[in-house]
């Protein structure tokens, strides 16, 4: 298992997601975890390659047919085996919502769907392949857990933890084949349900999740600059949503939720829904992709036609203060 | 010689008569069941798929009392046969097999549909009524269940799983993914048993997705496939107890309503109240 050291961090940032994805399964088999791993035609693709050749008899490629993935991958699981189940984002949940609805959410069987390349990771292929809207439509399924690591040490231990811990859960990776590393420190802590505090400052609580978390720590700098400060939450597990993280700092003037994902009903939704009964509290931003579908472009050109690069973000909340 | 044939691809018939007092038995049991069915209308006047559970009473009862082992309590739960019941509107008539088979209590049905019961009309996951897979969303049980038979073929082990869809449940596609994947790895160890009464919610099934060629189109995705007389448990039994290294499907032709002269064929019993003056011709019928 890699334990989190500047060179394990460096190397998995490297590897891109779906490679730090691919190592933890392949490390966790090796330690001799019990597990089987399903993907609809996208084996190689999840970066599971090694694990095919050294562990063929853990796994299944059941064709391109994202129901069946999940229903094959709720059988296998029938006997608490955990499962881990691989598709892109856009069709690991929207394909097979009944699926999951039936299988993860009324039966809580012990499946960990990988949702890949999710947010606008695959961004030049015009729509087909976005994420925009997987975390609207899972966090209603009953008793899910939904992870969105933010670089490839947390895809990592992402995996390793959602194995570990029984029950359903959505991994949702952004990010491509190079990731931005946000946690590097030796005292990283990854615990599902419990968000990291990346800066400590006073007048901005940023609340961001993925990959996209990085932008936030840039946006951070930019206002820090201008003399605001901010506090930067790396709120990676989306349900349960940390709401100590959050009702713990509603000492800040704003608070700002900044997501690669519909502005509605993602991280931000979940953040106002928590907010709706608190009285004394500052105003909520929501930052996400605006309802509409962006056309293909590569990622830094998406970011910026979303208004989610650190330059926009750090404008958008100067504006919200008034400056 | 089992063994050899198997290998070489040939499926052995078995060819043994049933015993003629089992027979008997199963077919006694048959008639209870659907007075226990028909007795539902007693303690719930909501809708019940009555003609849907009337159409698979011999089906489940040769699964659960003949040809498998899932009756028997004193295995463990990984060795046990599964029975996944993917009509999961015809939970009634599994809750009435498993109460004719003494694993639940006979008078679960006084809390048949009612508020917080273990018994709805859609069969909802429960290790101690021996509900492996909720059901009602349908087409998602046969792929359900291929994923239990793909692991234990994949540990080595003898557990069976036993699927029944309706015939009007082919329409989802998820039926047919799950049927091309169990072709692929020559899944042995699944059946599956198509309820094949003709009628679905909206009437005649070959007025909506005609499924004539039901036994070609699933035998061209290598499964090996037999046609029987669903009400008739030699024909059943026979078909069910065929060995040989693909999966198995039993077309059972069924009558929907079967039992109850004013349900039969009628598609619109599907789902419906059952009234005061029929449950009276009902019981008359049943035996009641």
């Amino acid at each position: 298992m890699f334990t989190v050291t500047k060179k394990n961090c460096m190397f998995l940032a490297h590897m891109g997601a779906q490679g730090s994805l691919g190592q933890a399964v392949y490390d966790m088999a090796k330690d001799g975890y019990d597990f089987f791993a399903v993907s609809a035609d996208l084996g190689v693709a999840s970066g599971f390659s090694r694990f095919i050749r050294d562990f063929p008899e853990n796994y299944v490629n059941v064709g391109i047919a994202e129901q069946n993935l999940i229903s094959i991958a709720a059988g296998i699981s029938s006997e608490d085996l955990p499962v881990i189940a691989t598709s892109w984002g856009a069709f690991a949940s929207y394909r097979c919502a009944d699926q999951i609805r039936t299988f993860l959410g009324l039966m809580g069987c012990n499946v960990k769907i990988v949702g890949m390349g999710s947010g606008l990771a695959i961004s030049r292929f015009g729509g087909s392949h976005y994420g925009i809207g997987d975390l609207a439509l899972l966090r209603g399924i009953p008793g899910l857990t939904i992870v969105a690591p933010g670089d490839g040490i947390e895809i990592y231990y992402s995996v390793c933890e959602a194995m570990k811990a029984k029950g359903p859960v959505y991994i949702r990776l952004t990010g491509g084949d190079r990731l931005p590393i946000i946690n590097s420190d030796l005292d990283y802590d990854f615990e599902i349900g419990k968000g990291n505090v990346l800066t400590e400052g006073e007048d901005v609580l940023i609340v961001g999740c993925g990959i996209l978390v990085y932008e936030c720590l840039k946006a951070e700098r930019l206002l820090r600059e201008r003399d605001i400060s901010c506090t930067v939450v790396n709120m990676h597990t989306i349900k349960p949503l940390d709401s100590e993280a959050i009702l713990g700092r509603l000492n800040h003037k704003l608070i700002v939720t900044v997501e690669e994902h519909n502005v509605m009903g993602g991280l931000g939704g979940g953040v106002a829904e928590l907010l709706a009964g608190v009285s004394n509290k500052p105003p909520h931003m929501l930052m996400g992709i605006g309802d509409f579908v962006p056309l293909a472009g590569d990622y830094e050109y998406l970011l910026d036609v979303c208004g989610l690069s650190a330059v926009k973000i750090a404008k958008k909340i100067e504006g919200a203060l008034g400056k | 010689m089992l063994l050899e044939q198997c290998e070489s691809g040939i499926d052995l018939e078995v060819r043994e008569k049933m015993d003629s007092n089992r027979l008997a038995l199963h077919k006694e049991q048959a008639r209870r069941v659907r007075q226990t069915i028909i007795s539902a209308a007693d303690v719930c006047s909501e809708k019940v798929h009555w003609a849907s559970s009337l159409s698979c009473v011999e089906i489940l009862i040769s699964v659960m009392a003949e040809v498998s082992n899932f009756a028997d309590q004193g295995l463990e739960q990984g060795d046990r046969d599964v029975l996944i019941v993917s009509k999961g509107h015809a939970a009634l008539a599994y809750y009435g097999v498993m109460s004719e088979l003494g694993l639940i209590e006979g008078d679960f049905i006084c809390s048949y549909q009612k508020n917080g019961s273990d018994y709805p009309e859609e069969l909802v996951r429960d290790e101690r009524l021996g509900i492996e897979c909720s059901t009602g969303s349908l087409g998602l049980g046969l792929p359900y269940g291929v994923g239990m038979g793909f692991l234990a073929k994949r540990r080595g082990r003898n557990r069976r799983v036993f699927c029944v869809v309706g015939d009007g449940e082919c329409d989802e596609g998820s039926v047919w993914e799950a049927i091309m994947f169990a072709g692929q790895q020559r899944l042995s160890n699944v059946s599956l048993i198509v309820d094949f009464n003709g009628l679905q919610a909206d009437g005649d099934t070959k007025g909506i997705i005609a499924w004539d060629n039901m036994e070609a189109r699933i035998e061209s995705f290598g499964w090996d496939v037999r046609s029987v007389d669903g009400h008739d448990f030699e024909e059943l039994n026979l078909a069910l107890r065929a060995v040989g290294h693909k999966p198995k499907a039993v077309i059972a032709r069924t009558v929907k309503g079967k039992g109850i002269s004013f349900m039969e064929n009628d598609f619109s019993w599907h789902d419906r109240v059952l009234n005061k003056e029929l449950l009276k011709q009902a019981r008359m019928e049943i035996g009641l």
